[in-house]
């Protein structure tokens, strides 16, 4: 029954267009993932509240484009530079503390919870009383445009663009800079990379806020794509990236973007034939590649 | 010796004494108070033995579990199947509402040992993340399974009265105090504790360590599976989005760190207060309200790492100067 729903709307070029859809889909959820990557990779906090990052800058494009009529890919720009200050502040005000102040590696983790976990509803709540809870969007680039046979919205495909952009920008960052060299450093070793002269504190601000960077952009763009997000839909997003973590690797970058393909794909394929089935989908995934590697998949 | 035995047996009396009344007054309280009230009271304690049943498996082991609504929806949307298939249309046998909340929690027990089984293994963060999926793919599944086979979007549940609600929630929550405080003191919740304190040497003192932990998931699971069971009784339509709710999920491990996890009181004193605060100060500010409750939430994160009954109880010592 799902083989022949899913042939049908589909249709004959079903491969090309899982292909295609589904690796447009995926960039986006990289960027996401990587964003989440690189702050727990360094800072050892899970952020719960990513997804309302995300929202945050969905939210800053929405406000700009409805209040001023600004472009959203100028918008862009705006809620990267806001929302990566406010990660800077967020993690010198709130867990600069807590990672300081814990004995231990579960005292860490229970502490960082809860202060997300009043993260999540300050800033869900605040969305909510300023913008109110119904579904907002941006209509920008809706129209068409044929890929491979296949059609598909332009906003989707620039949005893809762009995440492929700055996911590579970021891997060169970290890879070949003396900051991402630092970063890497305190992710391996905390210790040692203060032994050798790195300020962790700074690593770790830099790294929180280059995480809510790519949030940002990435939210941002959702709001270009889809017209149905409110408040609450940030956990979703958080989710995925958190899947995607746990897939691709703790602090591998590599992995994040394969986990973010893979997840993609699956998501895009059982969005055309049962939406409601994607996130089972996602879930025995992951059970099932943590089986064979509970370290992910290109965990070290 | 003799004088500290007394002492403690004359603290156990107190603490016996007190229940008692809170329980006589819990089972009183619809002859007097209106029905808001009630119905305040009534979250409340779901709240709160929803709390402990998180407290019993998460704080005692360390691995947070973030997927309790995957284990309380079940229950409640189980329940709410088996009403609507019975009661309404007729086409299961009619069963009497004790049997079926039993049979939710069961249900859970069974469905929580394969999650616990595969994801049990993992780590820390790894373990809270799985979870948290899980509790969202039971939500795609119901969906799926309302959706598709059933052919609506939500479930007509029949209705209650008030009191029977009230009641079969009090009950519930009541039995899952008893059971997780009898676990909790028994040889299995010190085996969970141990865990939690270290689990390599937990292995070597020959506690096996992946049973226990699948075990004590399972039940926690089953608790839950009774509450969202009993709180089904609220409804007379639901939906898998009120079932599975993320807040089900989240509030639970926020509930029980806001109170503090040192002790069994500790968490449903932090529930108690919250549900209590949601409900009386939420009605009137909202969202404001739940700003307040996030900066709240914060600063006992930062400042007051054992909750805030053990921040009190130090600063009481400290004031007094007593231990």
């Amino acid at each position: 029954m799902a083989l022949e729903s899913l042939s049908k709307s589909l249709g004959s070029d079903a491969l090309l267009d899982i292909l295609v859809g589904g690796t447009l889909l995926g960039a986006l959820y990289a960027l996401i993932a990587v964003g989440l990557n690189v702050q727990y990779g360094v800072t050892r906090i899970l952020n719960l509240a990513y997804g309302e990052l995300l929202m945050i800058g969905a939210y800053i494009t929405y406000l700009f484009f409805n209040s001023y009529g600004i472009n959203p890919l100028i918008t862009l720009i705006m809620s990267g530079f806001i929302v990566s200050i406010l990660g800077v502040l967020i993690q010198i005000l709130i867990f600069r503390r807590i990672i300081s102040q814990s004995k231990s590696a579960m005292e860490l983790e229970f502490k960082s919870l809860l202060a997300c976990f009043g993260l999540i509803f300050i800033i869900q709540n605040v969305l909510v009383q300023y913008f109110g809870a119904t579904p907002i969007g941006v209509p920008y680039l809706r129209e068409g445009v044929s890929m491979l046979g296949e059609r598909f919205e332009l906003n989707k495909i620039v949005a893809a663009v762009i995440s492929v952009i700055i996911s590579a920008i970021m891997y060169v960052f970290i890879r070949f800079t003396r900051w991402g060299m630092a970063m890497r450093a305190t992710a391996e070793e905390p210790t040692g990379a203060q032994l050798v002269g790195i300020n962790i504190l700074k690593i770790h601000a830099v790294s929180f806020s280059l995480g809510c960077l790519a949030a940002a952009l990435a939210g941002s763009m959702l709001c270009m794509i889809y017209s149905n997000l409110d408040p609450y839909s940030g956990t979703q997003y958080a989710l995925i990236a958190l899947i995607i973590l746990v897939l691709g690797g703790r602090g591998s970058f590599i992995g994040s973007v394969v986990g973010g393909l893979i997840v993609g794909y699956t998501y895009y394929i059982f969005l055309k034939i049962t939406p409601s089935l994607a996130i089972p989908a996602v879930y025995i995934l992951l059970i099932l590649i943590l089986i064979v590697k509970p370290k992910g998949l290109f965990g070290r | 010796m003799r004088e500290r035995t007394l002492n403690l047996t004359a603290r156990h009396v107190i603490l016996i004494i007190i229940t008692v009344v809170i329980i006589i007054l819990l089972a009183i309280t619809p002859f007097f108070l209106e029905y808001y009230y009630l119905s305040v009271l009534r979250d409340t304690l779901m709240w709160a033995a929803l709390v402990i049943s998180w407290f019993f498996f998460s704080s005692l082991t360390g691995y947070i579990s973030l997927g309790s609504a995957a284990f309380f929806g079940t229950g409640l949307y189980f329940t709410a199947i088996y009403l609507n298939f019975s009661v309404l249309e007729g086409r299961w046998p009619v069963l009497p509402l004790p049997v079926i909340i039993l049979l939710a929690g069961l249900l859970n027990f069974g469905f929580a040992l394969i999650p616990g089984l595969i994801t049990l293994r993992l780590r820390g963060i790894y373990f809270a993340i799985a979870t948290f999926a899980l509790g969202m793919a039971c939500e795609g599944i119901f969906n799926y399974y309302v959706t598709n086979v059933m052919g609506t979007y939500y479930t007509v549940v029949p209705s209650f009265d008030s009191e029977t609600a009230y009641y079969t929630i009090l009950t519930t929550a009541l039995a899952v105090f008893l059971l997780i405080f009898l676990l909790y003191k028994s040889k299995f919740g010190f085996a969970l504790r141990t865990i939690g304190e270290n689990e390599e040497a937990a292995a070597h003192l020959g506690v096996n360590t992946n049973l226990v932990k699948t075990l004590g998931f399972a039940v926690s699971a089953m608790c839950m599976g009774f509450i969202g069971s009993s709180y089904t009784t609220v409804f007379t339509v639901t939906g898998p989005k009120i079932a599975f709710d993320v807040n089900y999920s989240l509030l639970p491990p926020m509930m029980a760190m806001f109170g503090g996890i040192g002790a069994f009181y500790e968490p449903i004193i932090g529930a108690v207060t919250l549900s209590l605060l949601w409900h009386f100060l939420g009605v009137t500010l909202v969202h404001y309200f739940l700003i307040i409750i996030g900066i709240i939430v914060i600063i006992i994160a930062e400042f007051m790492p054992e909750g805030i009954i053990g921040f009190v109880k130090r600063n009481i010592i400290k004031f007094t100067g007593k231990s």
